[in-house]
């Protein structure tokens, strides 16, 4: 029994010039997506961006992205071994990029990353083949979804005035429960069908999570996701018992906080994310007779333990998870700068009712922003000194103010250069220290660089790229075919498993084909 | 004082607590080495012009 899945990861890039200045990232991304054309010596072009000999896709999506696709895969701890391999790969191009480039004084590269200042984000996306009924999906999962972010990336509530620590920064930005755009709605439940294989064959498409820089975290990410997707295949119902009375809602608080944080039940009563999470958990391991894939037992005893650990506060979360790394971190950094983690919650209460009030003449006014606040004109000193009390109550200041500020722009920063990919990663130079205890297996992420998954039709894809790419054809690629323009044939991969290498003469291609094109 | 009255109704156990040091180490070069000093203008750099 298999299934197919794989991921995607948006990278965010950027870089200043000697003069310490950002250069722009529109003519960056356009240069950096041309080196790594010139670069990578082994890929094809497509209609989208370069397939790689490992059989996986980098491109520079439309949102103004580098991003990578890995190939297909049938395990969720395969799926992880080839993010990374994107990483690598990633961070070999922009290291080249950066050598090649005489304006580049400093590159920067993360894989999980949002922009604070804007409002918005990178996202990382899954894909899993299947065969349910699609109308049922959305009640299925919605509860499931909703509760994953148990395992998210950690960061702040971009919503926040001052600083609001969440488990998932994506939660905040779902606006709808279920819809078929990804990028300005973003719902909780994606409903994009496009299942690059033969008829019958669905794909899901999740784009409600961000990449995690724990392989505990992105095993759990994949593997749950497949069990239970799984068994909804095999007819059970399993968000029935679970449904929400507002999934939207409950994503949000439920990204609040591990533990301590309800949300209502459509049937009535509230429900926890850990509650939920086991109800699911426990479906599948009554059902694992039907669920018989390699690796079903390692991810369900996987996900046990970490629910576990999170239920009972272990000391293993916080060197497990990306988000409870990441709280760690953060509250070292303010402890440093002699702010208490603990006031961070007064000091969104206090700057939100000001804020509020701001908003109430809001055609009269700019945008809200802290840093107005630092040079308040009368109007706004009144209404500080409304909540000096407030403030005083917890042992805090408007005088405080200023350092609060600069803390929050430092720990922005801190989140940013958390997944930055490279030896000065946050994340990665804590694994290098031994400091964390998140790795599943040994994944021998420098052979996914280079070699194909071997059980689906990557290893095809991947092995004629390697083989045409040295040969003097011109010859395009996509999820499903590959076109070789000198001899006039196509590879045909509708079939996600498949092992063999048939090509067939196709004499509509025209020398006009724009995957064709030398 | 209340400190220790906590640890002394939770005891960290040693090997926790030589871990705990070992992070709070690491987490501290960590912290120093990636911050620019220039938050603000890094931010400023790290901008997203069209997420998903």
């Amino acid at each position: 029994m298999t299934t197919v899945m794989g991921g995607e990861t948006e990278y965010a890039i950027s870089a200043r010039d000697h003069a310490g200045q950002p250069i722009p990232q529109g003519p960056l991304l356009a240069r950096f997506f041309a080196h790594t054309t010139a670069a990578l010596k082994y890929s094809s072009m497509s209609s989208r961006g370069r397939f790689l000999r490992n059989g996986g896709l980098i491109y520079l999506d439309a949102g103004l992205h580098m991003e990578w696709a890995t190939p297909e895969v049938t395990c969720p701890f395969e799926a992880v071994r080839y993010l990374e391999a994107g990483d690598l790969i990633v961070q070999d191009i922009a290291t080249s990029f950066a050598a090649g480039s005489s304006d580049i004084s400093e590159i920067f590269c993360s894989r999980t990353n949002v922009d604070y200042l804007s409002g918005t984000l990178w996202a990382s996306h899954e894909s899993y083949m299947h065969r349910a009924n699609v109308k049922e999906l959305p009640a299925q999962l919605l509860p499931f979804l909703a509760s994953r972010v148990l395992f998210g990336a950690g960061g702040w509530d971009y919503r926040a005035p001052a600083l609001r620590f969440t488990l998932s920064p994506r939660a905040h930005f779902i606006s709808r429960t279920i819809d078929s755009d990804s990028q300005y709605t973003r719902p909780l439940f994606h409903t994009k069908d496009e299942p690059l294989s033969g008829p019958g064959i669905h794909r899901l498409h999740v784009a409600c999570s961000e990449r995690a820089c724990s392989q505990t975290a992105s095993v759990l990410r994949f593997g749950t996701t497949a069990l239970v997707l799984a068994l909804i295949e095999r007819g059970a119902r399993p968000g029935s018992d679970v449904a929400l009375a507002s999934p939207v809602w409950a994503v949000d608080r439920f990204a609040a906080a591990a533990t301590g944080v309800s949300a209502p039940l459509l049937r009535g009563g509230r429900t926890t994310a850990l509650a939920i999470q086991r109800h699911y958990l426990s479906r599948v391991e009554d059902a694992m007779d039907q669920l018989p894939f390699p690796w079903t037992s390692d991810v369900c005893a996987l996900w046990r333990r970490t629910l576990d650990d999170i239920e009972e506060d272990r000391p293993r979360v916080a060197v497990t998870l990306d988000w409870a790394i990441k709280q760690r971190l953060f509250e070292r950094r303010l402890a440093q700068r002699g702010i208490a983690w603990t006031s961070l919650r007064t000091w969104n209460t206090a700057l939100d009712r000001i804020r509020r009030r701001w908003l109430k003449d809001a055609a009269q006014r700019p945008p809200f922003e802290l840093a107005t606040l630092l040079n308040p004109d009368g109007w706004l000193r009144t209404e500080m000194g409304k909540l000096s009390r407030l403030l005083g109550r917890q042992g805090l200041s408007w005088e405080q103010l200023p350092a609060l500020a600069a803390a929050r722009l430092e720990l922005f920063e801190l989140d940013a250069k958390f997944g930055a990919l490279g030896e000065n990663g946050i994340f990665n130079a804590l694994d290098r220290a031994g400091a964390l205890s998140h790795r599943v297996r040994d994944l021998d992420v420098a052979d996914a660089v280079v070699t194909p998954p071997q059980d689906t039709r990557a290893k095809i894809r991947g092995d004629v790229v390697l083989r045409l790419s040295t040969e003097a054809t011109s010859y395009g690629a996509e999820w499903t075919r590959v076109y070789d323009r000198a001899r006039r044939r196509e590879l045909d991969l509708m079939n996600p498993f498949e092992t063999d290498e048939r090509w067939r003469e196709v004499s509509y291609l025209e020398d006009k084909h724009p995957l064709l094109r030398p | 004082m209340v400190t220790n009255q906590v640890e002394a109704e939770n005891p960290v156990e040693p090997d926790q607590r030589e871990a705990g040091d070992a992070f709070l180490r690491a987490a501290d070069a960590a912290i120093e080495r990636a911050l620019s000093g220039t938050a603000e203008a890094f931010l400023a750099q790290n901008r997203q012009l069209g997420g998903q």
